[in-house]
């Protein structure tokens, strides 16, 4: 996700997901708002927010709820510094405007390179750890994220190609 | 190889296939032709003085005890050879070996590579042959294969099914050889790429230049028909918009410009909510809401003029849309609002730019 912030370090604003076009205007990919901030072009040229002053990268998809928190960059961060001299990371925090809970972008990687471990080359499922585009995190009030729950429905019966060719 | 041609010892002629001379043993031993001391009526091999003089003299078969001899006298690349006889009335007798033709009377043959070299048919006895009935096998030297007679036909084919399970590897099939007649129509195939039909599948998706993709749902409509355009995302995100509460400020405009989709010829279209709330729970307003008071207000219908119609009072009002700053796309949303709320507004935008595109 890539989020913009004010003067007094507020996400404004966030990017879930912008495609990336060729000369001839053919969609060829998703833009990958972190390795852009990695190769030091500055993202706050990808989406232009007037009142914006910074942008960054982050693990997480937020929507909306991350407009409740502030960032926390990192101070050794500079765009001038080659890739390899500087943070690997410019917001290294989210911390929630009412409630100071803090949302460390350290303990969401290391949350990840766990769970890549421990799937030993398969697949990591990280949905839940960080959500997606099309499906944000759910937060509390203190911008905890909280379990959406499980979906109450009964089950109907409905139509299949199996049981319209006689076969349940 | 298995032998069972009863063909006994007849003698035949045919191209690349010899006839057999029986008992080619070389000259009879003959008592007359030489000097051997003999006693009656029998001789006493313990008195016969073996040398060079007697090579070739004795015939084995008449005075060397049967059985009697073992792997000593041979040469240690010399070993004697057992044919094992298939047919019942076969004695499995060895008839000839001329460097180039080895033929058992059993059936069981070799061809050699004597004759004009071709085609291995031509080497092939001519069928039907009553001396190679159906069943008959030959082991054929020209090209290295065995043949059998199967139904009056010469055949190398081999049946598949005595194959040993999984023993044929990727390297035994040749490159392009297997096409889609031997797939299962279930099969699933990896990578498959098929270059005429422009059709290819590979790990970054599917691309179907000249085709159509058809999609029919669990009733059998058709959902995605190749044909109808669709609306692509191709930005996605959120954004605010603050009417600060200063007394002064009645309408604003905030906006974010997306240069980062490259240029636009024509303003692309868009889906946007606004809620003034900032949860999951809040109303999302489609493009446009305005809040109004439920109560009515008056007004004159001359300046001066006393009350005389109602009205709606609106409180505030916004809009949002999609405009081009020279060829870069904005989302813009546009706010109205009174000014006696006593605090600051906020409307809380999520957007969605959108393309009309082909699947």
């Amino acid at each position: 996700m890539l989020i913009r912030w004010n003067a007094d370090g507020d996400v404004i604003a966030t990017s879930d997901v912008m495609v990336q076009r060729d000369e001839n205007g053919n969609v060829i990919g998703f833009i990958d708002f972190a390795e852009v901030e990695a190769e030091g072009i500055p993202l706050i040229e990808l989406v232009v927010t007037p009142r914006a002053v910074g942008a960054g990268a982050w693990p997480e998809w937020l929507a909306h709820q991350a407009q409740d928190f502030r960032v926390e960059v990192d101070p050794d961060f500079s765009m001038h510094k080659p890739r390899g001299q500087r943070p690997d990371h410019r917001v290294r925090a989210l911390v929630h405007k009412v409630s100071g809970y803090r949302r460390d972008r350290v303990t969401v990687e290391n949350e990840i390179k766990r769970r890549i471990k421990e799937a030993k080359g398969k697949p990591a499922d990280i949905r839940d750890l960080v959500g997606g585009p099309t499906k944000p995190l759910l937060l509390d009030a203190e911008g905890r994220a909280i379990e959406r729950g499980r979906v109450r429905v009964r089950t109907f019966p409905h139509v299949t190609r199996e049981n319209e060719n006689g076969r349940q | 190889v298995a032998a069972h041609n009863n063909r006994g010892s007849r003698q035949r002629h045919q191209k690349g296939f010899y006839p057999q001379s029986r008992g080619s043993h070389g000259a009879r031993f003959d008592p007359t032709a030489v000097d051997f001391p003999l006693y009656g009526s029998q001789m006493d091999m313990e008195a016969v003085q073996v040398g060079p003089d007697t090579i070739g003299q004795i015939p084995g078969d008449e005075y060397i005890e049967d059985g009697s001899l073992g792997l000593s006298p041979f040469a240690d690349s010399v070993r004697p050879v057992v044919i094992s006889t298939g047919g019942s009335d076969s004695d499995g007798e060895l008839l000839q070996e001329d460097g180039y033709e080895l033929q058992q009377e059993t059936g069981w043959t070799i061809l050699g590579e004597s004759g004009t070299p071709g085609d291995p048919g031509d080497l092939l006895p001519t069928l039907p042959d009553d001396d190679y009935p159906d069943g008959a096998t030959l082991f054929n030297l020209t090209d290295n294969k065995i043949y059998r007679n199967v139904a009056g036909v010469w055949t190398r084919a081999l049946d598949g099914a005595d194959l040993i399970a999984e023993s044929v590897t990727a390297s035994a099939i040749s490159a392009g050889a297997i096409g889609t007649v031997e797939l299962s129509a279930s099969a699933v195939i990896a990578l498959v790429s098929n270059e005429g039909g422009t059709t290819v599948i590979n790990p970054a998706g599917l691309t179907v230049t000249d085709g159509a993709i058809t999609v029919e749902n669990a009733i059998g409509t058709v959902i995605i028909d190749g044909s109808t355009l669709i609306f692509r995302i191709l930005y996605n995100g959120t954004f605010t918009s603050v009417i600060p509460d200063d007394g002064t400020t009645f309408n604003q405009s905030e906006y974010e410009s997306l240069p980062g989709l490259g240029t636009f010829a024509a303003t692309p279209a868009h889906l946007t909510y606004l809620a003034t709330g900032n949860t999951g729970a809040d109303n999302q307003h489609l493009s446009y809401f305005h809040n109004y008071n439920a109560s009515e207000r008056w007004l004159s219908s001359t300046s001066g003029g006393a009350t005389n119609q109602s009205v709606v009072y609106v409180w505030d009002q916004h809009q949002a849309f999609t405009r081009l700053s020279g060829s870069t796309c904005q989302v813009a949303v546009n706010s109205a609002i009174h000014q006696a709320s006593g605090s600051s507004y906020t409307v809380y935008v999520r957007t969605y730019v959108l393309e009309q595109s082909a699947l």
